[in-house]
């Protein structure tokens, strides 16, 4: 039987924050959703908590929301890519 | 003989220790940053890890002064440095193990007695009596040669999926780990393989230490 994984919260953050640089710094939450792969609900739960957290804001373009990372996001999705590449070089994931 | 056989154990895990200690603190502090539980395990084993080698390499400077004047004192200070190291490295050597499951005598008292005598006679020490001085036992020595053994298997399997400049940098840390515990376990009938097991040890932690440079500077 193949083994389910979960993925951490920090995994998570990670993954909506380099779908908002793979869109060029900004993206729907449509996008968003898809790109990395959440439940509409969760995808809520999370824009909310990172925009408290200032690691991404909301505006509004031509009447849509649109998502945009923020220095410290950047900052962030650097420190995770660190953290990833020194778990692989173990053989071990966040 | 002693002399330089002292000095560049102590030299060698002094060394070691350091790096250790570099690696602790990097995951550390990622772990500060992402809770991660598994970076936890990863800087505690690097933290232990430091933490027994320089130690030992500690005490074998000052047993560069002790062995002539204060023998009895020598051999006691190496014998719980040694018993110290091994209770270090089986910690984070199972530690780090752990993280891969969770993802998935007598002999003593005649050493005393030949240290003792030699020291007290001013002779120079055999090299192989100087490595049973320095070192815990090879019973101990297999245990974490198995540890051991299993993170080359597992980090050179992953970095034989990655094909990745740091998974082979970390592979072939452990790598060169074993080897060097192998030459470790076998100096104690050879002497001469101590230098080979110490070279052997400190290019593994040049290669723990390129690879940590590369992920800070990513």
């Amino acid at each position: 039987m193949r083994e389910k994984r979960y993925r951490s919260r920090l995994r998570i953050v990670a993954d909506i924050l380099a779908v908002l640089v793979e869109e060029g710094g900004s993206a729907g939450p449509t996008r968003i959703l898809y790109g990395a792969n959440l439940s509409h609900d969760r995808l809520v739960r999370y824009l909310r908590e990172m925009e408290e957290k200032e690691l991404i804001e909301r505006r509004n373009d031509d009447g849509r929301t649109v998502y945009g990372i923020t220095e410290k996001g950047k900052r962030l999705l650097d420190e995770v890519r660190k953290i990833e590449e020194l778990l692989r070089a173990f053989g071990l994931e966040i | 003989m002693s002399a330089w056989f002292l000095v560049l154990s102590s030299a060698a895990e002094v060394i070691e220790g350091a790096v250790a200690f570099s690696i602790y603190h990097q995951a550390f502090k990622f772990y500060r940053l992402s809770g991660e539980r598994k970076l936890l395990s990863l800087s505690t084993a690097f933290l232990v890890l430091g933490l027994g080698l320089l130690a030992h390499g500690a005490i074998l400077a000052v047993l560069l002064f002790l062995l002539r004047s204060f023998p009895k004192m020598a051999f006691l200070l190496s014998r719980i440095s040694s018993w110290a190291l091994f209770a270090c490295e089986v910690l984070a050597y199972g530690s780090l193990a752990s993280s891969y499951f969770r993802t998935g005598s007598g002999e003593e008292a005649g050493l005393t007695l030949i240290v003792l005598s030699m020291a007290g006679a001013g002779r120079p020490m055999r090299p192989e009596l100087l490595v049973k001085l320095v070192r815990y036992h090879p019973a101990l020595e297999l245990v974490v040669l198995a540890l051991l053994s299993y993170l080359t298997y597992k980090t050179m399997s992953n970095f034989l999926s990655n094909r990745d400049m740091n998974p082979f940098l970390v592979g072939f840390a452990f790598l060169f780990l074993t080897v060097a515990h192998v030459c470790f376990f076998l100096s104690y009938f050879v002497a001469s393989l101590y230098t080979t097991a110490h070279v052997l040890q400190l290019l593994a932690f040049i290669c723990m230490s390129l690879m940590i440079v590369r992920v800070a500077s990513a």
